[in-house]
């Protein structure tokens, strides 16, 4: 025997006979995900309704607009973890999620004695710990300002229907919660959000629960005023060889595909302690650097935030996805027929640039969608801007 | 549970003991094999919608490998400082005679004689594909495994002192 061979045989030998494991490693990697920033937003009970939603036949239904519920008699919940207050209706049942300390979930009395998992309708708060406004852009989004001033982007998708299924919807509050630092756990000090999520499993629960929904989100407020998560104005103004644009090779993907997500950040290089606002543009042109005719070509948007603390982290060979400072573009209808290729190049005041390649067609090598959805050209216009809208 | 952790689970219940195994190969130390196959998990898990359809399997390797070479570098630090002590449950391989030998040989070679030599001979990954995990040169890789087992003959003594190198030194597929 070589002794490759003998090598072989002892590393497999080594291994075969593995202790029991000590932990609960699956339980682990998950919940360390979901309070990681980069989790889609997502609490994985509504995320149920999500991926129904998602791998559905579309079949869109005009839903009034959420209406106005009373408050009086609610009851009031006071999260100091999660610097957070709200209100609930008294009859609603509330419960933590198993082995998670961040998120709370609210059904209506009807499913109060149902396991989470069957609910037909349910709230679910994930308390922030980072910032991430706008990582929900499965639907259509709006975004406005809660009754206490705090920004929010709501994203809503459905309800829909698929053959053979009832309709179900769900959506997403992502909230502007200010700057603070936290008081447990991990000290972090920086600007933080809040989601609130809410899914009906059916036509008649989301009729019936939205507006209550809407009210509980209204109802939200941080324990004391927080700083703008702009940050800090009055710093110096950063200089360009502090900074440098990144993109962590990240693609998004929403609206049953035909939405295409640019998403990168800024990374600190040097220097004292300062202030960044920077304007952005992104241009979606050819290999000649002529741009297409995309509606909104070029588009801007703008990041703000402080540097050092703010800057975009790498851990672990990987980007972290969040905070003031990503930037992100959505580019719809791009798999429209007719385009050309398309080169991305994303530029910031100053002059600093990053050029991005293409994102692949549906049955190309590399295309970013997920299995079940397709980006089909449905002959609307193709249109880019700065995300959040 | 959505699509993705759906795909997650299924991923996670197809790697996650091959990942342990391969950290115990790494360290000699099934706990510390499990934490850092629990990272890997986490981190990989955290990158999903970006690996979900491109070698998510090698992506988790490649975190697995990345924190226990961090954890070396740590171990180092606290070993000059002598400030911790770990407890440490010890699961040893059941061998006897030269099987002991070689896998006590195997647990001196440097770290990274160690991993190419686990990457290439327990995974029987390709020379590419252990250098891209161990972020080196194929001819790197040649050289590290090529000394690994340089060494492996030296301990088992005479019967391997002469044998020849050339099934470690293949094409590159």
């Amino acid at each position: 025997m070589s002794i490759e061979d003998r090598v072989r045989q002892l590393l497999t030998d080594a291994v075969a006979n593995e202790p029991p494991l000590r932990g609960a490693p699956l339980d682990y990697a998950l919940r360390r995900r979901r309070r990681r920033p980069l989790v889609a937003g997502a609490v994985a009970l509504t995320l149920v309704l999500a991926a129904v939603v998602a791998l559905a036949a579309v079949q869109p239904r005009q839903r009034p607009l959420p209406s106005t519920v009373s408050t009086n008699g609610w009851k009031t919940l006071t999260d100091a973890t999660g610097h957070l207050r709200f209100r609930y209706p008294p009859d609603w049942a509330l419960q933590r999620l198993p082995k998670e300390d961040d998120a709370v979930v609210l059904v209506p009395p009807e499913d109060a004695d149902r396991p989470i998992d069957q609910a037909r309708f349910r709230v679910t708060i994930l308390l922030g710990e980072t910032f991430w406004i706008g990582e929900m852009w499965s639907g259509t989004t709006t975004k406005g300002r809660m009754p206490n001033g705090q920004a929010y982007l709501l994203d809503v998708q459905g309800p829909t229907a698929t053959q053979g299924n009832q309709a179900s919807g769900y959506g997403t509050y992502s909230i502007d919660w200010g700057r603070y630092c936290t008081s447990h756990g991990r000290r972090y000090c920086g600007p933080h959000s809040v989601l609130i999520s809410f899914g009906g499993s059916s036509s008649s629960t989301w009729d019936r629960y939205r507006s209550v929904a809407d009210t509980i989100a209204r109802t939200a407020t941080p324990l004391r005023p927080t700083d703008p998560s702009v940050g800090d104005r009055s710093r110096p103004t950063c200089r360009p060889d502090q900074w440098r644009l990144v993109w962590p090779e990240e693609h998004a993907m929403g609206n049953q595909g035909q939405r295409f997500v640019l998403q990168g950040g800024v990374q600190y290089r040097q220097g004292p302690p300062c202030h960044l606002r920077l304007p952005l543009r992104l241009a979606v042109q050819d290999k000649a650097g002529r741009p297409l005719p995309v509606a909104g070509n070029p588009a801007t948007t703008t990041v703000e935030g402080d540097l050092p603390e703010d800057g975009m982290q790498r851990r672990y060979g990987s980007w972290v996805i969040d905070g003031a400072f990503m930037w992100r573009f959505a580019w719809e209808e791009w798999c429209k027929q007719g385009l050309p290729r398309a080169t991305l190049q994303v530029t910031a005041a100053g002059g600093a640039t990053l050029t991005v390649p293409e994102p692949r067609l549906p049955g190309t090598r590399g295309n970013p969608l997920p299995a079940g959805l397709t980006c089909q050209d449905r002959g609307q216009p193709s249109t880019v801007a700065g995300w959040p809208p | 549970m959505a699509g993705d952790d759906r795909e997650f689970l299924d991923f996670f219940a197809d790697e996650f003991w091959s990942l342990r195994r391969l950290g115990f190969l790494l360290t000699d130390d099934w706990g510390e094999a499990e934490e850092l196959a629990q990272d890997a998990m986490t981190r990989t898990f955290a990158a999903w919608s970006r690996v979900r359809h491109k070698q998510r399997a090698a992506y988790a390797r490649k975190v697995l490998l990345n924190r226990h070479r961090s954890l070396l570098r740590r171990a180092v630090v606290e070993a000059r400082h002598a400030l911790i002590s770990r407890p440490q449950e010890w699961h040893e391989p059941d061998f006897g005679g030269d099987d002991l030998v070689l896998w006590q040989a195997l647990q001196r070679l440097p770290a990274r004689q160690r991993a190419a030599i686990v990457l290439r001979y327990y995974l029987d990954l390709p020379e590419a594909e252990v250098a891209r995990l161990l972020g080196v040169p194929v001819g790197t890789v040649k050289s590290l495994v090529h000394r690994g087992l340089a060494r492996l003959r030296e301990w088992l003594g005479a019967a391997y002192a002469a044998e020849g190198l050339t099934s470690n030194t293949e094409a590159e597929p």
